[in-house]
């Protein structure tokens, strides 16, 4: 039979055991938890980055994006030190807010593209019209003034044809 | 006098650099003719904002502070990663011969995205803490960067040639690569010596 004095010992006992896995369990679900959306994060900021780059090589001005993901890539370095010194709340949401910026320059980062692309289609469909109608229309009216030159010129030439005078003294 | 054939031929020059200068916008869409070379540049200033008077006889409870800064001039924007390390004279510095990080952990780090032709430039403040001196070995317990502490328990022997206790604070520039997905060394670092007084 268990006395009083060792029931109560043995159910603090177990209390304590039951905090402690608890509390383990909770720890490995912070951390657990704050990886996923650490990596989550640290996967889109970088997705951001090469659409906003796609943008920019289409000929978009990005610097607005820039300036928001500088903010993004800002909260994500802060998240991972935030983690490192034990404050696992704060990096969490600095993380998720970090996430987010990132999610919504890389939409806008898409759009921008498109309109970049549709832009440039549009000023090379111009350029081209412009040089090939340019282009004829410079070749037609060269050949024009060419054929009005060579006939100037033969009939210079033939002004200048020597005619034979009957009455001429030998030098 | 010039010949027919001579203006024909003159005509005929004529019409060819009148075209191509018609087709150039055109030409512009489809030829890229590449720039000069892509670079980017690392730079670590006094606080001053000169290249002098850089912390060097440093305690701890003293508060420290540099200006680091980041130029991009590699044709596109890029993303970088400036890591802040700290070392005693024994643990290695990165390799730029082989083009290696040092494998120390970064103590601080700094994700910046900048533009080309622009640059970004941060004051970086550190100072220390838990310095003592056990003989002819100085231990720094922590480092205190940007208000965020930092255990770094670093060992330093006495340095008999340069009479004191030296360790190195540098930053490495990372920069993020496209096509691999991930950061990689940019084979360019700065550093900063220091003497540590022990009180």
């Amino acid at each position: 039979m268990v006395k009083p004095r060792h029931a109560v010992l043995i159910a603090a006992c177990a209390a304590t055991l039951l905090l402690s896995t608890v509390s383990f369990c909770f720890s490995i679900d912070v951390h657990e938890a704050f990886h996923d959306v650490f990596s989550e994060t640290e996967d889109a900021v970088g997705l951001a980055f090469r659409a906003v780059s796609e943008a920019e090589t289409a000929g978009a001005n990005v610097s607005s994006l820039l300036l928001r993901l500088n903010e993004a890539a800002g909260l994500l370095s802060r998240a991972e030190m935030l983690y490192d010194l034990g404050d696992h709340e704060a990096a969490l949401a600095a993380a998720n807010r970090s996430l987010t910026i990132a999610n919504s320059v890389r939409d806008d980062a898409l759009i921008l593209r498109r309109l970049a692309d549709e832009e440039k289609s549009r000023a090379f469909q111009f350029s081209l019209a412009f040089s090939i109608l340019g282009s004829a229309a410079f070749l037609i009216s060269l050949f024009l003034v060419w054929r009005w030159f060579r006939g100037f010129y033969i009939r210079r030439i033939m002004d200048l044809k020597p005619e034979v005078v009957s009455d001429a003294e030998p030098r | 006098m010039l010949s027919l054939d001579d203006y024909g031929a003159i005509f005929a020059v004529i019409g060819l650099v009148g075209v191509l200068l018609l087709a150039s916008p055109t030409l512009g869409f489809v030829l890229h003719f590449s720039g000069s070379e892509p670079f980017s540049e690392l730079y670590i200033l006094g606080p001053g904002h000169m290249a002098d008077g850089y912390p060097f006889n440093v305690k701890a409870g003293e508060e420290y502070g540099v200006y680091v800064g980041v130029a991009n001039h590699m044709g596109l924007s890029s993303y970088y990663l400036v890591c802040v390390k700290f070392r005693n004279q024994s643990e290695p510095l990165p390799n730029v011969t082989e083009g290696l990080p040092s494998p120390l952990p970064a103590i601080y780090m700094y994700r910046v995205f900048v533009e080309d032709g622009g640059s970004w430039e941060t004051f970086l403040r550190f100072s220390f803490s838990g310095v003592s001196r056990f003989g002819n070995q100085c231990l720094v317990e922590s480092l205190t960067v940007n208000d965020f502490t930092f255990t770094v328990n670093k060992w330093a022997l006495w340095d008999s040639a340069n009479k004191g206790f030296y360790y190195q604070l540098f930053i490495e520039l990372w920069i993020y690569d496209l096509e691999y997905g991930g950061f990689r060394f940019h084979n360019r670092f700065v550093s900063l010596w220091l003497n540590m007084s022990v009180s």
